[in-house]
């Protein structure tokens, strides 16, 4: 009776949490494919599963929007931050790891930049990229969101590290190989699956940003999805089809990025809370 | 040659953390030091800086008798009071179900994930499109199930905004804490359930003797993480509802950008900067001590 019982709510609990959490998910798939009669017309399903909004938001004389250059300027600023961030950061982490270099309080330290809320950075780095006339550029985006990164690739890079014997780097020496070939050829190889779960977790990061690509891009064809799509509003106010297919195009990737390092989301979330 | 070589092997654990340590001087610790000095001058904006004066602590002064500042600061604590135990809340059910044996649990917990990766900007827009009291589908179900007999704006009336917020809130970052939850349960050691099942405990005995005391440190853990990101809440905010109607959801963030990058007095807005980090400094030690002293028991 018991057992039943707890079966039973197990499965209504579950139930109620698929519908409330994939539910939203759904509605707006359906909605990218209504036309704005009939998104009136039709509450939930669509009509038909016709295509005209993707059309429309890709084609930017109908639209007057360029969804296809805001998708390349997230590509070049995500993956551009993580390029710069990646080596920076995996170095540092690196000599953290096994040199404990700068004791706790330089890992603190640097864990810190990513506590604190990002509009506390707003108007400096606004003005910093201004005066140094890398305001509305793609590669000064990827710069300051490299900043933001490299607190993550460091956190995650050093609980990889630590991972590696350290046996391999005390028999390097005694071998008489250099620091330098020590760590590029013989510790970095034991970590690329880390780095390439880093990598893409910075990629997500960066990707989802707005506050950052709203203040510092200013020209439509540099702006990113997140601030293209924020734009999402017509002559005849809010184009809900279009932004609802838009904000498809713009998670659909972040989608299949979670699906590959899902076994390392956890480590990467819990930054700065969990001391390993 | 041999010298070159020789320099970079004996400072090489300091040279591989020079570049981090350059960026992150410019960017983090740069920033907060021109903050600071911002924050005690007049300093506007109009495209280019104009010249400014040093008015010294004229702006805090001003800063903590600023009505809107009060008011972004109150709902904040409110979205954050409310929201984050409810997160933690759903978000240990949701752990303990999918801790049990059920079938496609891996597939469950991808979805659930599914929020947590949403582009925050298009967060606020699926539920812009839930909300919309002409077409949404929660008035569309609360309507046809009787329960409204006329369609409510939620975001559009001051009295229900900051609750529309909150429920957006958890809908987003319930999944971040079943996550960690879940994580920490699957990490626990077996043995004691196995002496409690030959004991004959009950379910709810073996959760309270067992379970939760055991889970205590990564729910403190996740505790504090929601508390922090709370209190960073901007983009769902700026696209759903801008802080209105009135000033029934201005939050932290949104007065600050507002007041820098639509009113352009940085060095005010700067002021209230100041203020948020010691007070987000200030909390989070004083959350980190209470956690420290509760691990300790």
């Amino acid at each position: 009776m018991n057992k039943a019982f707890l079966k039973l709510t197990l499965y209504i609990g579950l139930a109620a949490s698929v519908l409330f959490f994939f539910t939203p998910i759904v509605y707006l798939f359906f909605t990218s494919f209504k036309s704005q009669v009939e998104i009136y017309q039709y509450p939930i399903l669509p009509k038909d599963f016709n295509l005209e909004n993707y059309l429309i938001i890709f084609d930017p004389q109908r639209s007057g929007r360029f969804i296809l250059a805001n998708l390349i300027s997230s590509i070049i600023a995500s993956f551009g931050s993580v390029a710069i961030a990646l080596p920076i950061g995996t170095i540092a982490a690196y000599s953290i790891s096994r040199y404990k270099t700068g004791g706790d309080n330089l890992f603190f330290m640097i864990l810190t930049t990513r506590m604190a809320p990002p509009v506390v950075f707003s108007i400096p780095i606004f003005l910093i990229m201004k005066y140094s006339g890398l305001i509305n550029t793609l590669h000064g985006l990827a710069i300051v969101y490299a900043a933001f990164n490299l607190a993550l690739v460091i956190w995650m890079m050093k609980s990889f590290f630590d991972e590696v014997p350290k046996d391999i780097d005390e028999a390097a020496q005694i071998d008489g190989w250099s620091k330098i070939y020590t760590l590029f050829r013989l510790v970095l190889p034991r970590v690329y699956p880390g780095l390439f779960a880093t990598a893409i977790l910075c990629v997500i990061f960066a990707w989802n940003e707005f506050l950052f690509a709203l203040l510092l891009m200013h020209s439509p064809l540099n702006q990113t999805l997140p601030v293209g799509i924020a734009g999402f509003y017509g002559e005849r106010g809010w184009e809900w089809g279009q932004m609802a297919a838009a904000g498809l195009i713009a998670i659909l990737p972040i989608y299949v990025f979670a699906l590959i390092v899902q076994r390392h989301l956890v480590r990467g979330l819990t930054m700065g809370g969990i001391k390993e | 040659m041999a010298s070159k070589i020789s320099f970079v092997e004996k400072y090489w654990d300091k040279l591989l953390v020079l570049p981090t340590i350059v960026y992150l001087g410019i960017f983090a610790f740069g920033s907060f030091g021109l903050v600071l000095f911002l924050s005690l001058t007049d300093m506007s904006f109009k495209g280019e800086i104009a010249g400014f004066n040093f008015i010294f602590a004229e702006n805090y002064i001003k800063v903590f008798a600023d009505p809107i500042f009060q008011t972004s600061l109150k709902n904040t604590a409110i979205l954050v009071c409310v929201a984050v135990p409810i997160e933690m809340l759903l978000g240990l059910g949701m752990a303990l179900m999918l801790n049990q044996d059920i079938k496609g649990r891996r597939f469950f917990r991808l979805l659930f994930l599914l929020p947590l990766m949403t582009t925050p900007i298009v967060v606020g827009n699926i539920w812009r499109l839930m909300y919309n009291s002409e077409f949404g589908l929660i008035n569309y179900i609360l309507i046809s199930t009787g329960i409204l007999n006329k369609p409510v704006p939620i975001l559009g009336q001051p009295e229900t905004a900051l609750f529309g917020i909150i429920l957006i809130d958890i809908w987003e970052w319930t999944p971040f804490v079943m996550l960690i939850l879940l994580s920490g349960l699957q990490a626990l050691p077996t043995a004691p359930y196995e002496a409690a099942l030959v004991d004959g405990a009950s379910s709810l005995q073996i959760f309270k003797r067992i379970t939760l005391p055991m889970l205590t440190p990564t729910l403190l853990v996740a505790l504090l993480l929601r508390l922090m990101d709370a209190i960073k809440i901007f983009d769902v905010v700026y696209i759903t509802t801008f802080g209105g109607p009135g000033l029934s959801t201005e939050i932290i963030g949104l007065t600050i950008y507002k007041e820098a990058f639509r009113k352009l007095n940085l060095g005010y807005a700067s002021a209230m900067t100041v203020v948020v980090l010691f007070v987000v400094i200030i909390l989070s030690n004083i959350i980190i001590m209470v956690i420290n002293k509760l691990m300790r028991r």
